[in-house]
């Protein structure tokens, strides 16, 4: 029962040494699974769906025929990763948050990394991310990224790799915690007994980065969320943390500028704001100094912002950072601004904006995969070795018009988790989205989101492309016995 | 040279509006062979100034105004003492191409957007004139003045702030930012960093093309003296009756002001541009200041209606890239 077909495929299995013999951190969550058997597995699942679908917890996908509002599919079985494992991920993720902070600083001030060699000063000013407006602009703090959602992965050797790092808006965060409250709800006496970190205390330690980065002088300052509004697909998780957090939650059009100072229109008149948090893209932010068109931002924001009236988080500018581009040179910023060696590596990966890497990228279409450099969410993305040769022959094309546009990388393995599939428990690859807070200090929530790619042999984990998540558990110190 | 101007911009609504939020980029640059003397803006409705720099060095003011108007009207006065530069243009032996690699940031002016855009007629222009050899850069660029002053007709009303390098290219006519254009795209073409300039000149008694209002410019680079201007326009070099406000990289990055507002009206504008040569600094100089101009703001009126549709806000609310789903 349950576990009895389940094959590890020669992948490395977060669960499973060997077919039927699970890791020492995994044992009281098997031996539990067991003991209880079908029924009140499926029993749990039903409340857990049910939790979900009352709640009204969902994501949008855009464009889609079923309607738009989904509920992102939870997986039962809960991700365990034991307390020193996680301490390696902590240590290699804050490192990483503090170089790239330091690198958005340098870029736009004295380009030090330019000067010296580092990078080619081209992938910098070539980039469309790259904003020219931030350039001397002193952000508050010198910090740039606030929030720093970067994707892992785990390969054949069970190494922890960084895939990608989100350094402008990274969302998912209240997944995490909703899953959190919901396996508590489901597991109460397992995960009573599991000893698992807590991570509820995420909104207070976000407001209180939030608070941190006020303007001077400003004692009790206001922060508020800046949404796209109710059509965007995070909107849930905007209502929900300025909820968590207990502050207003804001479209454009509830601000405005008056004598370089952001006021928000309520019920009892103009009220200044110190600090938003914003969930819009750079472009949109402020028609007067981005996109003219733009509906959804607060004219003369950036100058309120540049004269240090009003703090931005993220800040603006920094999808330089998280280029996917420029993410092969984060171990070399660990280098040259920290003196360190990276304690998280890479996945190789090859910048088709450099002819030689372009031409190996066209010669080996089927076993590598291509990303867009600014997409997200599985947009723009090719997997060579799964797609058809129309596919690969259309990428082709357009990596040829525009090779600045994109990189490729090989295929990782990604790891497998058990994930419940109808009766039994099947393998499923997965990764995982742990979530930074830069403030007064750099703080790591213990865990993060764990996606699943619920399609069978996909490596694709995008809630967009049919992905999931489930909780993840990172064990106290000593939890372990 | 010492040279007073007055920029006077009048906007007017059809209706009332609210909520402008304005940026102007008006102040003479001051640097070393332009002196900004003095400098006062003058602004109704009544509101509050701010002033920083932009990445490219420009000053830029700032104001907003949040109750309802109808007119808006901005004064800015400045005396500049201009001179002109040491060098003899035609004795400058800098090479093209040139004889080292230049600095990147120099390089971020090879760039083409989508007004200086690299399109198929500039492509085919710029290999027509492309020399064989290495050449003199003062030649090469003579070359391209005297091409744009033989194949492309000064008119009014043809073009738009906004319109593009392949249109001008069509049709061979436009204004002094056409031509700014058309020499920064064939100049960005042979890959001599080129950059746009907004500023104003003091006619004198010659007769200049593009007089009592704002004029435009090119500086290109030449490595051993820096940015050197030329005018397209009149087919000249920059003498000391220039005045030069702003550069960027086109004319988006320097618009004279800019500025969005709540409401459904139509604008009209009106500019005007009087510039005087003085023969001695005046005693009393009033540094940089800003003054209030008396036009009416309205406590009631039409509130504002937004003029977009909820699909339009729909699409924009789903492009956000940044911050996709996970």
């Amino acid at each position: 029962m349950l576990f009895e077909n389940y094959q590890t495929d020669g992948l490395f299995d977060e669960m499973f040494e060997r077919a039927g013999v699970p890791r020492p951190h995994y044992r009281p969550i098997f031996e539990r699974l067991l003991q209880q058997g079908q029924t009140a597995l499926q029993q749990r699942r039903h409340m857990a769906d049910l939790c979900f679908r009352n709640q009204g917890i969902t994501f949008t996908v855009y464009q889609d025929a079923q309607g738009v509002e989904k509920i992102f599919p939870f997986d039962l079985l809960p991700r365990i990763i034991p307390a020193a494992e996680w301490l390696t991920i902590e240590r290699g993720l804050i490192q990483r948050i503090t170089a790239l902070n330091l690198f958005c600083r340098d870029i736009y001030h004295e380009q030090r990394i330019l000067r010296e060699g580092v990078i080619d000063p081209e992938m910098v000013y070539g980039a469309r991310m790259f904003r020219r407006e931030m350039l001397s602009v002193r952000v508050p703090r010198d910090i740039y990224v606030h929030v720093c959602g970067t994707d892992l992965v785990r390969d054949k050797q069970g190494r922890y790799l960084v895939l990608e790092d989100n350094c402008r808006t990274p969302s998912g965060v209240s997944y995490v915690l909703e899953n959190r409250a919901v396996m508590k709800r489901v597991f109460p006496i397992l995960f009573g007994a599991s000893r698992v970190r807590a991570i509820e205390d995420y909104p207070h330690h976000l407001l209180r980065m939030l608070q941190y980065i006020a303007p001077a002088g400003r004692d009790d300052p206001c922060v508020v969320v800046l949404t796209p509004g109710i059509f965007n697909a995070a909107y849930f998780e905007h209502s929900f943390l300025a909820r968590q957090m207990g502050v207003e939650l804001v479209e454009g059009r509830d601000l405005l500028v008056e004598d370089s100072c952001v006021y928000m229109r309520t019920t009892s008149g103009l009220r200044r704001v110190d600090v938003i948090y914003r969930r819009l893209d750079d472009d949109f932010l402020d028609p007067l100094c981005f996109r003219a068109k733009s509906l959804l931002g607060v004219p003369g924001l950036m100058n309120a912002y540049r004269l240090g009236q009003v703090a931005l988080a993220n800040a603006v500018g920094n999808g330089i950072a998280d280029d996917k581009a420029i993410y092969p040179w984060v171990p070399e910023m660990i280098r040259f601004y920290l003196q360190q060696e990276p304690l998280l590596p890479n996945v190789p990966t090859y910048v088709c904006a450099r002819q030689d890497d372009c031409r190996y990228v066209l010669e080996h279409l089927d076993e590598l995969v291509v990303k867009s450099t600014n997409e997200a969410g599985g947009y723009g993305m090719l997997m060579g070795h799964q797609a058809d040769q129309a596919r690969r022959d259309e990428f082709a094309c357009k990596i040829r018009s525009d090779p600045r546009n994109f990189i490729a990388q090989p295929v990782v393995e990604l790891s497998q988790h058990p994930s419940l599939i109808a009766d039994n428990f099947e393998g499923r690859r997965i990764d995982l989205r742990p979530y930074i807070l830069y403030g007064s200090t750099i703080r790591v929530m213990p865990g993060g989101l764990t996606r699943v790619a619920l399609q069978r042999g996909s490596l694709v984990v995008n809630s967009s492309q049919g992905g999931g998540s489930k909780d993840t558990w990172v064990l106290e110190n000593g939890a372990l016995p | 040279m010492l040279i007073k101007a007055t920029h006077t911009t009048r906007l007017s609504y059809d209706a009332l509006i609210s909520e402008t939020v304005m940026e102007l980029r008006m102040a003479p640059c001051h640097q070393p062979l332009q002196h900004r003397l003095s400098f006062e803006l003058a602004i109704g409705p009544p509101t509050q100034v701010s002033s920083y720099f932009d990445w490219l060095g420009n000053t830029v003011h700032a104001f907003s105004i949040v109750a309802r108007h109808r007119n808006v009207e901005i004064v800015a006065t400045s005396l500049v003492d201009t001179s002109a530069p040491a060098y003899v243009l035609d004795k400058l032996d800098d090479t093209w191409p040139p004889a080292a690699p230049l600095d990147y940031a120099v390089n971020d002016f090879l760039r083409f957007d989508d007004i200086v855009c690299k399109c198929a007629p500039l492509e085919a222009l710029a290999r027509q004139m492309m020399p064989q050899r290495p050449t003199r850069l003062i030649a090469l660029v003579r070359r391209m003045m005297d091409f744009i002053a033989e194949n492309f007709i000064y008119e009014r009303g043809v073009t738009t702030t906004s319109t593009a390098l392949a249109e001008v290219l069509e049709h061979g006519r436009g204004v002094c930012q056409d031509f700014t254009h058309l020499l920064l795209g064939l100049a960005r073409m042979m890959r001599i960093p080129a950059r746009y300039v907004s500023g104003f000149f003091h006619p004198g008694s010659k007769a200049f093309r593009g007089t009592s209002e704002s004029h435009a410019w090119c500086e290109l680079y030449f490595p051993s003296v820096g940015w050197v201007a030329f005018d397209p326009t009149n087919a000249c070099v920059v003498g000391e009756n220039f005045v030069k406000v702003a550069v960027g990289r086109s004319y988006r990055d320097v618009p004279p002001h800019k500025g969005v507002y709540h409401g459904s009206a139509r604008e009209a504008m009106s500019v005007q541009l009087q510039t005087q040569e003085l023969a001695q600094v005046p005693g009393r100089l009033v540094g940089e200041r800003s003054r209030a101009l008396d036009i009416p703001t309205y406590r009631s009126g039409p509130g504002s209606i937004l003029p977009w549709t909820l699909d339009e806000q729909m699409q924009q609310q789903q492009q956000q890239q940044g911050s996709r789903w996970p």
